[in-house]
């Protein structure tokens, strides 16, 4: 069967939408299989149709579905290594990322002070390193930051947007591994996103931090060089 | 409202099997998924049987995501939706189903472009194409999508025939891709 392209396209539409039914819909599946065209124009659809689910209202899920999902992710992925050993390492993605494996180890980077951070979890942190900052009440994420070493900027975007309150800024901090001094990385900008730029200084030991939190100061920052609160976000090196 | 850009990085943490930014994935999108879960299937627990498979398919899938597939979010929502409508598709009678849906409680409703001034990029585009729609055909759109209903359903509910109805969701899906692809 031969059909243009409008025809492919209106076709993949109601394919995604869900109102192309039965016969019609298998009909079109089998096309697709062998007309690359077809594949396509359902691929464009699915991303634009889909879009329609940013318009709902979000709910969150019971606390029990994640670590459902955490507990068949771990069976997941030990019997994908079992099975074939080579599942994901086939992927280009992941060859490419190979070199770094061994430093990509997943770390949580806690801004309590006393916990003792294993050197072997660090990751290596690259000249454009993400963190992720995230509330330490319920784990919710709060800022995003991609790190331009070359520059010597940190790019901010809110995700949450939390409020300091009246008179009051967030502070972002790093701590060394060894030291127990922290250092001040700089004041967040108001409404939670923006550029930082940070000092030399900084910027030389920022690849070195092992621990980024976020604490809430009074306005211009905190007076003593050091968190005069008790620091309520914590960052994770992505 | 998620700054939904963010979730891209994300997603190529995960494709490379890290457990710690997938969680922070499921974080932000979750409760998105979660309710179109809900609207779809009305039921609470089976919404989170839903969400949870959705979850293993994105983690399993997610080195196979390229922007070409659409934002990190409709991509994630695609996963979603299709398990929902699977789960419905293997109830026993859809039109129990619908039965049930009117003892189910409502669930929330869509997000109000007025009241929540943070809306993503994105949202807004999609809103600034939906608007000019007729009413007819956006109705018609958002009852498929949201309820997995066929054009059949779709009439009944709005007491139209079942070739008008076609004629509206098939024009108004044009519109809406004519006005994201400018």
């Amino acid at each position: 069967m031969k059909l243009n392209a409008q025809i492919k396209q209106r076709l993949a539409q109601e394919y995604v939408l869900g109102t192309l039914r039965g016969p019609a819909r298998a009909r079109l599946e089998k096309l697709a299989e062998e007309d690359p065209a077809i594949r396509d124009c359902i691929n464009q659809a699915s991303a634009q149709v889909n879009q329609l689910a940013e318009l709902v209202q979000p709910q969150t899920p019971p606390p029990n579905v994640w670590p459902a999902i955490e507990s068949r992710l771990s069976q997941y992925s030990a019997t994908a290594d079992s099975s074939s050993g080579v599942m994901r390492t086939t992927s280009r993605f992941w060859q490419g990322w190979a070199i770094a494996a061994t430093l990509l180890l997943a770390v949580s980077v806690a801004m309590q002070f006393e916990w003792p951070l294993p050197i072997d979890t660090r990751r290596e942190f690259a000249a454009d390193a993400m963190i992720l900052v995230t509330a330490d009440a319920d784990n919710t994420p709060a800022w995003f930051i991609r790190a331009d070493l070359s520059r010597r900027e940190l790019r901010l975007r809110a995700i949450s947007i939390p409020d300091p309150g009246p008179g009051r800024v967030f502070q972002l901090w790093l701590k060394l591994e060894g030291e127990d001094r922290v250092r001040s990385v700089g004041l967040i900008p108001q409404g939670g996103e923006g550029t930082l730029t940070i000092n030399e200084e900084i910027a030389s030991v920022l690849p070195r931090a092992a621990k980024f939190g976020v604490s809430v100061e009074p306005a211009g920052g905190s007076p003593t060089g050091q968190p005069t609160s008790t620091p309520r976000h914590h960052g994770y090196l992505l | 409202m998620t700054d939904f850009s963010v979730l891209s990085d994300l997603l190529d943490r995960s494709a490379t099997g890290d457990q710690v930014a997938f969680k922070h994935l499921y974080k932000l999108a979750a409760p998105y998924l979660y309710a179109l879960a809900i609207k779809i299937l009305r039921d609470a627990t089976a919404a989170e049987d839903v969400l949870q498979e959705a979850f293993l398919q994105i983690w399993k899938d997610a080195q196979n995501y390229n922007s070409d597939k659409g934002t990190t979010i409709a991509w994630m929502a695609g996963i979603a939706r299709n398990r929902a409508l699977d789960t419905l598709r293997r109830l026993k009678s859809h039109n129990r189903t619908l039965q049930a849906v009117e003892s189910e409680p409502e669930p929330e409703p869509f997000v109000d472009p007025k009241a929540d001034a943070q809306l993503s990029e994105e949202t807004r585009r999609l809103l600034n194409c939906l608007q000019p729609i007729q009413a007819e055909q956006r109705n018609s759109i958002m009852m498929a999508y949201f309820q997995g209903l066929s054009y059949q359903q779709v009439a009944d509910s709005a007491g139209a025939p079942i070739g008008t109805v076609k004629s509206w969701i098939r024009r108004g899906l044009w519109a809406l891709r004519e006005c994201m692809q400018q």
